[in-house]
């Protein structure tokens, strides 16, 4: 019954746009096409110390594409955060100029906002209690998830090479489905991208059997600011369920598109649309 | 007691091979508890276990594999790292570490520049790309492991690459130069090496390649709309000569689509095409005098004109459509003096000088089709061909006499190549069928002795020549990396060849023969991977059936047996830098109808050659091969080295006679040898803090052959050794550029005692320096200086310097070039080859000076 109406809620959600706090840009913008333009506040739940880059490679075997994107993890004294990089570049600019963003009019905002390649996924962890809060979107709705931090049995093996001028030692597991190689340094953070952790030093690379993913650390830096997630509207669900609901919406799109009355395709569109998927390459796989 | 004994020191045994159990506890100085340590053991120099210590300090660890040297390593935030051996694992360890807060320190790894996913390495066309760079060539050039020849062909790792993709469709094919030398590296987001690419998806995962393929992706927005340039050119030449050059380039690439149309034209020594056909035997040579072996477009008046249009559609994920065509024309004139010397061994040296201007005209048409189905369970590629090249070249040559030669030759060639594979489970099942058709109707060289009003020689061959191979393969992939298969191979060949030579005053020489050639073939193989050892061993059998008439004698000549050859190979891969190969093997080759063309064809009016000695020729060839590459992509150093004995076994030897009417070669029935010791070296190193790149090239070359001149047998050795060294560097913010290029060559050769040795050494040393005072400007200036021998303690500098301005503005490049300022006139090298020496002297194209605009789309 719970799950039936937890799906229901899904569905139903998805004509519905859902709002939160933001700024609000002046009405009176001749040059605006959209109107007012938005941006969500910040929940501060730490203040971070040391920031790692990592470069992010992934691809859809299944439509022949690799996407690439710059994520980031962030180290405070009780959390941990990680999500894109550009969305913590987008977040220091409003933190160096907060009124910056509010004077753009919307065509303005749009082309700034296009120099930056965000990414809608971000979590933190909590690291005293190990619980990792997931935030997510499917189409145009936002989710969130806890989960207890994984435990990994990481295999220790006797490889070394060096990156970023560190000295990395090879460990292997199999999580949720795939087969992970990771390579982790002296730097004493039991952490790594995305979820990965409970090696005995930072990971600066993860890759899987079939390099479907590749996290590669590019970058570290010492900046120190408040972080937290971005404050929207979101429903609480599983990873269980988060994850299919995905897989759905990136498999079925055109579908979801036609059910949820945005957009209206002809019977030629359908049959076309219907072999189309859009790019989705997981990380977990169970 | 014998029993309580032997049970003390079975547990003794068993306890030493038992896990080991560390525990402990960590402390600040302050002797509270430290929670949150990551804690470490080592053993002999490796992590094998580790744990993160509990609020209370406590920790616990266990491994299955103690050692000789073991120690703990302590980790944490905010104390100091802490390393302590450990002697006895079975007392609880106390640790104290002294507070000291975490510095990260901050790196940034330029990773935007080169990434590497897998056997994939992708380059960053924005940070790879300098000022001053015209077209992406310039940047591919610039990659580790990349190599671009005079003609745009490209090699990585010692080998021409597969494929030249864009966006991942091969659109070009062998032609890629066309694209590769008119793309903007602007237009380019990415340049990716595809490492030993396997193209063909049925065998991904189950075959690598041994070669590498490049693709560009271009940048959003470059797609779907045209993109190219417009480009005309006007100047003068010292002299009275006008000079003009023009160039159209458009390319429109979509997901589905990809068209690249090009035409060019000019008359500033850059010629298009190629100047032979596609014969199997090459009997007239476009440059029978000879030429120097500097760029065309120092030395040669042309007027050439090129266009080609290549369009490939997308029908589905896996199946692809190509057309492409080309038509180049040329026109080149040149003009050398050469004097060579004939050494004799028993005999007085023969000087002989001539001085030859050279009127070449040329037309190449091709055009192809290609439909292929790339999927994993079934390929499928076929490709029609046809080829034309039709050649009008006319010399006047200032010899004993006056003389003037003219040649008039075409080709046809029709080609049909077929490839399928299917996959079947754990099998792979190929089907491939190749078909040609040869045709070079009536060629004609003639050559007239205008002192004496007489013809001198008329020449005629006709030639003609029919291929067809059909060959199938099956293979099986069992467990564990084996793989066991054959394949089967059925070839026919007929060919026809006809010459006759008209020389007033003596009998004509005349061959007029046919015949086929059958080889059917088949050569189990197998492959395994032990140990991360590749190893693949293959026994290529070959039944030859060959019949060759002679018509005009009747004779008929056959050949039929079974030879076995012999491959094999072994290959490591050690993470992802090192690589080692070492393959050996034996190859049997049997010779074809030119070995019964035993009559002199008259390739000048005064030089010979008879091509066969009457008997089938045969050789075996054994080598030995070993290749090791090491590259450290993120740390931008590339090397490779590259060793290989060839021995090779003839039963013929080559001859050479040579008198003051003329050369003539020839093949006799007599057993020679040949040994070929090769040895290969590349490397490069970019130290990007300096923003500078060093490259060293350098090889050593040992032969060993035997050959026949004036009736005696001589035993030649030869030595080449070459070294190349380059730098390139950019400095003060890329305002300033310098490259520097050195390179030696000297090379000896012994006669065995009956001729003098001869040795030779050049130096040539190039240099580029570029300018960007201001954006959009570059100031460039070259050198090129070649320091060649005459004589003995007689060298000679040919030095070129050529210099421009370029300012582009937002579509449009405005160029003002002036080429060979000191205006040299003449470029003189002395060449050694077998026991010959030849003086060369050729004439240079001289000051030009070239206004060119460039419009971009």
């Amino acid at each position: 019954m719970k799950s039936f109406l937890l799906t229901l809620l899904v569905f139903l959600a998805i004509p519905i746009k859902t709002y939160a706090q933001y700024f609000i840009l002046p009405e009176e913008d001749s040059e605006s096409c959209r109107g007012k333009s938005k941006v969500a506040k910040t929940v501060v739940i730490d203040t971070a110390k040391h920031e790692i880059i990592y470069l992010h490679s992934y691809k859809d075997k299944n439509i022949e594409q690799i996407k690439t994107d710059y994520e980031m993890l962030t180290l405070g004294n009780k959390f941990r955060w990680y999500g894109g990089y550009a969305n913590y570049q987008l977040d220091s600019i409003q933190r160096k100029d907060p009124e910056l963003i509010i004077q753009m009019s919307g065509n303005e905002y749009a082309k700034f906002r296009s120099k930056y390649k965000t990414i809608n996924d971000e979590l933190t962890i909590h690291i005293e209690d190990s619980v990792i809060n997931y935030y997510g979107k499917v189409f145009i709705n936002y989710f969130k998830y806890q989960e207890p931090l994984p435990k990994f049995k990481w295999n220790l093996e006797d490889e070394s090479m060096e990156i970023m001028g560190y000295e990395c030692y090879k460990a292997t597991t199999r999580w949720r489905g795939r087969d992970w190689t990771a390579w982790y340094c002296d730097i004493p953070v039991s952490g790594g991208p995305w979820k990965f952790n409970g090696l005995p030093g930072l990971i600066l690379r993860l890759e899987d059997a079939e390099r479907t993913h590749v996290f590669e650390a590019i970058q570290t830096k010492n900046d120190i600011y408040n972080f937290g997630y971005k404050k929207r509207s979101h429903s609480k669900t599983t990873r269980v369920k988060y994850n299919e609901a995905l897989k759905d919406y990136k498999e079925n799109s055109r579908k979801i598109l036609q059910n949820s009355g945005m957009v209206k395709y002809t019977t030629e569109e359908i049959e076309k649309y219907n072999h189309s998927k859009f790019f989705f390459a997981p990380i977990e796989l169970e | 007691m014998r029993h309580a004994l032997l049970t003390i020191l079975l547990l003794f045994i068993f306890d030493c091979t038992a896990q080991i159990a560390v525990t402990g506890t960590v402390y600040d100085s302050e002797k509270h508890p430290a929670g949150g340590v990551i804690v470490r053991l080592y053993v002999d120099g490796k992590p094998k276990a580790f744990a993160t210590s509990a609020k209370d300090g406590s920790f616990s660890l266990k491994t299955a594999s103690p050692g000789k040297e073991m120690y703990l390593k302590f980790l944490s935030q905010n104390h100091e790292t802490l390393d302590m051996p450990l002697t006895d694992f079975k007392a609880p360890v106390t640790a104290y570490l002294k507070e000291k807060a975490f510095v990260l320190e901050e790196v940034t790894v330029k990773a935007p520049d080169r990434r590497i996913k897998g056997d994939t390495i992708v380059y960053d066309v924005a940070a790879m790309s300098k000022k001053g760079d015209r077209s992406i060539e310039d940047v591919i050039k610039r990659l580790p492991g990349i190599q671009v020849d005079d003609q745009g062909g490209i090699s990585y790792d010692g080998k021409s690459i597969k494929h030249f993709y864009i966006e991942d469709m091969d659109l070009m094919g062998r032609n890629y130069a066309v694209a590769s030398r008119s793309i903007n590296p602007a237009d380019i987001s990415t340049v990716s090496v595809y490492e030993r690419h396997q193209d063909k998806k049925i065998l991904q995962g189950r075959e690598d390649s041994d070669k590498a393929s490049l693709n560009l992706t271009l940048k959003k927005g470059r797609m779907l709309k045209p993109i190219g340039y417009m480009s005309g050119g006007a100047g003068a030449e010292a002299g009275d000569g006008l000079l003009w050059s023009g160039d159209l380039y458009g390319m429109l690439i979509s997901p589905k689509n990809q068209t690249i149309i090009s035409a060019k034209g000019n008359n500033d020594g850059h010629t298009f095409g190629s100047r032979k056909g596609e014969d199997a035997i090459q009997v007239f040579s476009p440059a029978p005098f000879g030429e120097p072996s500097i760029k065309h477009d120092r030395f040669v008046d042309n007027k050439s004109a090129f266009a080609s249009a290549n369009t490939l559609v997308k029908l589905n994920k896996d199946l692809t459509v190509k057309i492409n065509s080309s038509y180049s024309y040329n026109n080149e004139r040149f003009n050398g003096l050469t004097v060579t010397e004939y050494l004799n061994p028993d005999s007085e040296d023969i000087l002989y000088s001539e001085s030859v201007g050279n009127d070449l005209g040329y037309q190449n048409i091709g055009v192809s089709a290609n439909i292929e189905n790339n999927s994993t369970k079934f390929y499928f590629s076929d490709t029609f061909d046809f080829n034309g090249n039709f050649s009008r070249n006319s010399y006047g040559i200032d010899a004993s006499a006056l003389f003037n030669q003219n040649l008039k030759s075409d080709n046809y060639k029709f080609s049909n190549i077929l490839k399928t594979m299917i996959n079947s489970g754990e099998r792979i099942f190929q089907i491939n069928s190749e078909t040609r058709y040869n045709n070079s109707p009536l060629g004609v060289m003639t050559a007239r002795n205008i002192t004496d009003d007489a013809d001198a020689v008329s020449q005629g061959v006709k030639m003609r020549s029919f291929f067809n191979r059909e060959s199938t393969a099956l293979s099986w992939y069992l467990k564990n990396d084996i793989s066991v298969g054959t394949s089967l191979s059925f070839e026919i060949n007929h060919d026809s060849f006809s010459s006759s030579a008209v020389i007033p005053g003596k009998d004509d020489r005349r061959n007029d023969l046919s015949g086929w050639s059958i080889v059917t073939g088949a050569e189990p193989f197998f492959k395994c991977n032990i140990l991360g050892v590749s190893w693949k061993t293959s026994l290529p059998l070959n039944l030859y059936n060959l019949r060759y008439r002679d018509i005009i004698t009747a004779d008929v000549n056959r050949f039929n047996r079974l030879l076995v050859d012999f491959n094999t190979s072994f290959s490591k891969r050690i993470n992802q830098q090192n690589h080692f190969s070492i393959s050996l093997g034996r190859k049997n080759e049997v010779g074809d109808i030119r070995d019964f063309i035993d009559s002199p064809v008259y390739t000048t009016f005064r030089n010979s050659s008879t091509m066969g000695s009457g008997n089938l020729k045969r050789s075996r060839n054994d080598f030995v091969r070993g290749a090791y590459s090491y590259r450290n992509i993120l740390e931008g150093l590339y090397l490779t080295a590259q060793m290989s004995y060839k021995k090779v076994n003839y039963n013929t030897i080559s001859i050479k006679d040579v008198s003051s009417s003329g050369t003539s070669s020839s093949l006799a029935n007599s057993n020679s040898n040949s040994d070929l010791f090769t040895v290969i070296f590349n490397g490069s190193k970019d130290i990007r803090s300096l923003n500078t790149t060093f490259y060293l090239t350098g090889n050593a070359i040992w032969q060993q052959r035997e050959s026949i001149r004036s009736s005696v047998k001589v035993n030649t050795n030869s030595s080449v050794y070459f070294v190349s060294g380059k730098v390139e560097t950019y400095q003060f913010a890329n305002i300033l550029m310098l490259s520097a290029n050195a390179s030696y060559t000297t090379q000896t050769q012994t006669f065995g005692g009956l001729l003098p040795k001869n040795s030779t050494n050049n130096l040539s040393i190039s240099g580029k320096a570029a300018v960007f005072p201001v954006k959009n400007m570059e100031i460039f200036y070259l050198i090129d200086s070649f320091r060649v021998k005459l004589g003995e303690n007689n060298y000679k500098n040919n030095t070129f310097m050529d210099a421009g301005i370029k300012y582009s503005m937002r579509r449009l490049d405005l160029e003002l070039s002036a080429r060979n300022l000191t205006d040299m006139r003449n470029y003189s090298y002395t060449l050694y080859h077998d026991m010959d020496i030849t003086y060369s002297s050729y004439t240079l194209r001289p000051f030009e000076i070239i206004l060119s605009a460039k419009f971009r789309f």
